[in-house]
C-alpha cells in the first residue's frame, strides 16, 4: 500500500510523471486489453476503448482519492468505458446492447482476430445468452482469473453476491453446452 | 457422451488473438495523444477563450449602443429644433398646425401693437391703398 502511495505520488509529480505513466501503461495494458476485449469482443473496438481508458486514467489521476486500489480504479474505468461503448454502438445500429452482442458473437468466426474452435465458439454463444451482470462476472472469473475480492472492489458488489452470480452463470452455461 | 461440466473440462480459452506488435503501437499512440492533448490544448484553449471574450465584449458594446441612445435621448426640445422639424417635415399641413392650436395659443399669437393715433392718421393719409385692410 505504501509502495502504491509512492507510485501515485510519482504519477502526480510533473518531474516523474512520464516515467511512472510508462510503467503504468506497461503493467496494465495486457490485463486491461483482455478485460475490455472480453466485453466488446472485436479487436478494433477494444483498441479504441483501451486508448480512451488510459487517457481518462491519465487525466483523472489528480482526482484519484486512494480510497480503492489503483488496480481496481483502472478496471472500473475500463469496465464503464467498455459498457458505454457497447451501449452507444447498439444505439447507433438501432439495436439493444444484448442484440448487438449476440450479433457479434454469431459472426465471430469471420473475425480475423479470433481463432477459436467449435467449443470456444459455443462457449461465447452460451455466455452472450446470460444476463449482463452474470456475463461480466463469468468473464472476469473464468477468463481473466481475477479473485473475488478484486472483483468485489471493481464492481462494488459483495463477494457473496459475486459467487452466487458465478454459480448461476456456470449452471446456465453447462445447460446450454449440453442442449445445443 | 458425458455431460458437459465446466470444471471437468480443460480450461477453455477465449480464442481472441492480438495483432503482432499491437502493444508497442498502442504505447506510441497513447503517448502521442497525451502529448497532443496536454500543454497545447491549454494554450489553444486559452487563446480561444480570449477570442471568445473579445467577441462577447464587442457584441455587448455594439448591442448597448441603441440602449445608450434610448436612455440618453433628450426629452426637452429647443424651440429651434421644433421649428426646423415643422418646416422640414412636408407631411405637416397648415390645417394640422391650426388644429394643434388651442384658444390660449391663439391669444398668445396676437400681437398687441400700440400705435399712436397720430402715426396711424399720418400713415392712412399717406397710403391710400391701405383702405382695403381696414374695412373689417
Amino acid at each position: 500500500m505504501q509502495e502504491e502511495k509512492e507510485f501515485i505520488a510519482q504519477l502526480l509529480d510533473p518531474k516523474t510523471q512520464n516515467k511512472a505513466f510508462q510503467k503504468l501503461l506497461h503493467d496494465y495494458q495486457r490485463p486491461l486489453y483482455n478485460h475490455i476485449r472480453n466485453i466488446v469482443i472485436n479487436h478494433d473496438d477494444t483498441d479504441d476503448v483501451l486508448q480512451n481508458t488510459f487517457i481518462k486514467v491519465f487525466k483523472h489521476l489528480k482526482d484519484f482519492k486512494g480510497d480503492s486500489k489503483l488496480f481496481s480504479w483502472m478496471y472500473r474505468i475500463a469496465t464503464n468505458e467498455a459498457i458505454t461503448f457497447i451501449n452507444q454502438k447498439a444505439k447507433k445500429n438501432g439495436l439493444t446492447s444484448e442484440e448487438l452482442q449476440t450479433k457479434i458473437v454469431n459472426n465471430i468466426k469471420a473475425d480475423d482476430y479470433f481463432d477459436g474452435n467449435e467449443i470456444q465458439i459455443k462457449l461465447q454463444k452460451a455466455i452472450v445468452a446470460l444476463p449482463e451482470k452474470q456475463q461480466l462476472v463469468f468473464k472476469m472469473k473464468y477468463f481473466e482469473e481475477l479473485k473475488y475480492e478484486e472483483m468485489s472492489e471493481i464492481l462494488s458488489t459483495s463477494v457473496g453476491a459475486l459467487k452466487a452470480s458465478y454459480h448461476h452463470a456456470v449452471k446456465k452455461i453447462e445447460e446450454y453446452m449440453n442442449s445445443n | 457422451m458425458k455431460p458437459f461440466k465446466l470444471d471437468n473440462e480443460q480450461k477453455i480459452k477465449s480464442g481472441f488473438k492480438i495483432p503482432d506488435g499491437y502493444f508497442e503501437k498502442l504505447t506510441t499512440e497513447i503517448n502521442a495523444k497525451l502529448a497532443d492533448n496536454e500543454p497545447k490544448v491549454v494554450s489553444i484553449f486559452s487563446r480561444k477563450k480570449v477570442f471568445y471574450y473579445a467577441v462577447a465584449a464587442v457584441l455587448v458594446l455594439a448591442l448597448s449602443i441603441p440602449l445608450f441612445n434610448y436612455y440618453n435621448a433628450t426629452t426637452s426640445l429647443s424651440q429651434e429644433e421644433v421649428e426646423d422639424y415643422i418646416t422640414l417635415q412636408s407631411g405637416i399641413t397648415e390645417d394640422d398646425l391650426v388644429n394643434a392650436l388651442d384658444k390660449e395659443d391663439i391669444e398668445k399669437l396676437k400681437v398687441d401693437l400700440k400705435i399712436e393715433d397720430k402715426v396711424l392718421e399720418e400713415t392712412l393719409l399717406n397710403n391710400t391703398n391701405l383702405e382695403e385692410y381696414i374695412t373689417d
